[in-house]
């Protein structure tokens, strides 16, 4: 049951593995201590150990940029993470009673959430709790809320409606372990793709915080805040705008990428399916009216 | 003593009445069959004896199986009897079984889910899978649904529905998306497995050699109904006398399309007998509707053929 590799999976996998493993190594190494401020190597050229030279207060950019991508990978999962613990259950709920109150107020609130854009939402909780990157996190995780709710109804209804699902209400199975056995696996795919894209969004989002001094604080190397400490500098010493904003935009379009790429992969899987079902449908009989048409004409 | 009783079973979506004041009983171990063309209310009728009938859809009057009331009763007791004491197979075999679940996983679900330990519960998948006439059940049992094809899930389908030893089968359509190679031998496995079978088609062949006992359906209404051999050879209704007709095939083996015109939508079916508008034999008595008359053999007809 395996799709085909596709470029975007392979160039976003590549791009973010790349952070991943920037990340991971500098736990354990990296060329400098990228916090270390030491006058005597204020924006020091590249060269001789420092591969992308320092920044005005003499740290070493390279370094900055391996620790700065776990803290982009630390504030992509937590947002992450929360969207999905949240949004997935709401919008399951919503998607297999679509008729219900609760699935009325899960979309009302999430019409309300999805109104405010996930920076002021952490402008606004910086101002009441202080900025930081776990007001970023929540702020960002609590944002894409609406979209893994909205996700997961629209698949979770497409689930609904498959004879399987009435195959196993007639075998007797209750609400929660359809939900479980066969709502969830079955929309996983879409859920996965989306938390792609929504990490490509929250590494966006807190770069965009740490620029504006609402999210990752000093000396907690950032590569949002690595962008905001350069702008003065940025037609003298351009090369400290640079190396952040790339970083930035490789892993956004890293993350993009590799959602886009796992939809093509793990789509065929499902297109081939539907499609076999559709040729079975064809050489059978010839009325093919049934469960199938009483679901459609609802 | 009888196994199934439907008294007034009707079937509304809001206004629109979809199935109307249906009855009919099906002793232990009886087999009747369901006909009528498509769009007649044969689907409906089945789901609401299950519980399933889609959103927005609601039924009306009483069903019994075996003590157990199956209208208006609440989700939490239907859940207990579904897969247990009746089960249903469906048309769509491609469909019907959970693309990401192995076969054997689905089957031994519907047992552990009422209440067998798991162990056993593995043990009788293989058991119901060969009793299905499933070659090699251990390796079906670990395969995926499209591994298989529409004849073999069918199989399958029909192993769930059997798992829990229920009193009750009902089928609808089970063969009408199969190859018509396979056809022949699934229907010949139901007719030997199926404890009380309510088989519902819309092929009249394959229901004389299936079944004892015959409901005609049409514009939501049981229209006749009676033993196999008496309704097929001397049909009461006009309706059914259509159907007869064209099933019965020409010299050249093309079917007569003897019953004109097609079944209005739901709603849309005349005032007085639902078959008015198609019937030959109409007169103005047929404005008003005719009551489903006669012991053994009923019908609900005006000017009834002999
Ligand atoms: N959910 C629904 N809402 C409204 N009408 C429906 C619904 N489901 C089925 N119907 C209508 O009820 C009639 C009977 O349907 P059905 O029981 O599926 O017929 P059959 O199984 O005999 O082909 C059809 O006219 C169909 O369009
Ligand atoms: S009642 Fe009248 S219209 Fe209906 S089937 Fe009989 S003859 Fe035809
Ligand atoms: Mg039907």
């Amino acid at each position: 049951m395996r799709g085909r590799m596709n470029a975007g999976l392979i160039v976003g996998g590549t791009l973010v593995a790349l952070v991943v493993i920037a990340a991971l190594v500098s736990f354990v190494w990296t060329p400098h201590d990228p916090t270390l401020v030491d006058a005597a190597r204020k924006l020091r050229e590249p060269g001789g150990g420092y591969l992308l030279g320092a920044d005005k207060f003499g740290r070493d950019t390279f370094s900055q940029l391996m620790v700065g991508a776990r803290t982009t990978l630390y504030v992509g999962i937590v947002a992450v993470g929360i969207a999905a613990l949240i949004g997935a259950p709401l919008g399951m709920i919503a998607g297999m009673t679509p008729h219900g109150w609760l699935s009325e107020l899960v979309m009302r609130v999430n019409d309300l959430v999805f109104a405010f854009p996930a920076l002021l939402l952490a402008v606004m909780l910086g101002a009441v709790y202080g900025a930081g990157t776990l007001t970023a996190m929540i702020a960002i995780g609590v944002a894409t809320v609406p979209a893994f709710a909205r996700v997961a109804r629209a698949a979770t209804m497409q689930v609904m409606v498959t004879d399987y699902i009435l195959a196993a209400r007639a075998a007797g199975r209750g609400r929660m372990a359809i939900a479980g056995r066969h709502v969830l696996p079955n929309i996983a795919s879409m859920l996965i793709v989306q938390a792609s894209v929504s990490f490509a969004i929250a590494i966006l989002a807190e770069a965009a915080l740490s620029f504006l001094g609402f999210g990752t604080r000093p000396p907690t190397p950032s590569w949002g805040r690595m962008l905001q400490e350069s702008q003065e500098l940025l037609f003298s010493t351009p090369r400290l705008a640079l190396w952040p904003g790339l970083a930035i935009a490789l892993a956004v379009l890293g993350f993009n990428l590799l959602g886009d790429g796992l939809r093509d992969y793990l789509d065929p899987k499902l297109r081939r399916i539907r499609e076999r079902t559709r040729r079975s449908e064809r050489s059978g009989g010839p009325t093919k009216e049934g469960l199938r048409g009483v679901s459609e004409e609802r | 003593m009888k196994l199934l009783s439907v008294e007034g079973l009707s079937v509304r979506a809001g206004e629109l009445e979809l199935v109307r004041e249906v009855s009919f009983a099906i002793a232990p171990g009886e087999r009747v069959g369901l006909i009528g063309e498509s769009g007649s209310g044969k689907s409906l009728t089945a789901l609401s004896l299950m519980g399933l009938l889609p959103e927005g859809v609601s039924a009306s009057g009483t069903a019994v199986l075996g003590g157990h009331r199956l209208l208006g009763v609440p989700e939490k007791r239907l859940k207990g009897l579904r897969g247990r004491t009746v089960s249903m197979v469906f048309q769509e075999p491609m469909t019907a079984l959970n693309p990401l679940m192995r076969v054997g996983a689905q089957v031994s679900e519907v047992m552990t889910l009422h209440g067998r330990d798991r162990a056993a519960a593995r043990a009788r998948t293989l058991d119901l899978l060969d009793r299905v006439r499933l070659p090699h059940p251990a390796q079906i049992a670990r395969a995926y649904p499209h591994q298989l094809s529409g004849g073999q899930r069918q199989r399958v389908m029909l192993a769930i529905a059997l798992a829990n030893e229920p009193d009750l089968l009902i089928c609808d359509e089970p063969t009408t998306a199969l190859d018509v190679t396979v056809q022949k031998q699934m229907l010949e496995l139901i007719a030997e497995v199926a404890p009380a079978l309510l088989f519902i088609t819309h092929d009249l062949a394959v229901v004389a050699s299936m079944c004892e006992r015959v409901l005609v359906m049409y514009g939501g209404r049981v229209v006749e109904s009676g033993p196999m051999r008496e309704v097929f050879t001397r049909p009461r209704h006009r309706y059914t006398e259509g159907l007869l007709d064209a099933s019965r095939l020409t010299p050249r083996g093309t079917r007569l399309p003897t019953i004109k015109g097609s079944v209005p939508s739901a709603g849309a079916f005349p005032e007085g007998c639902v078959f008015r508008n198609r019937c030959p034999h109409a007169g103005p008595r047929c404005e008003t509707e005719p009551a489903l008359t006669g012991e053994a053999h009923g019908y609900a007809c005006w000017h009834p053929g002999d």
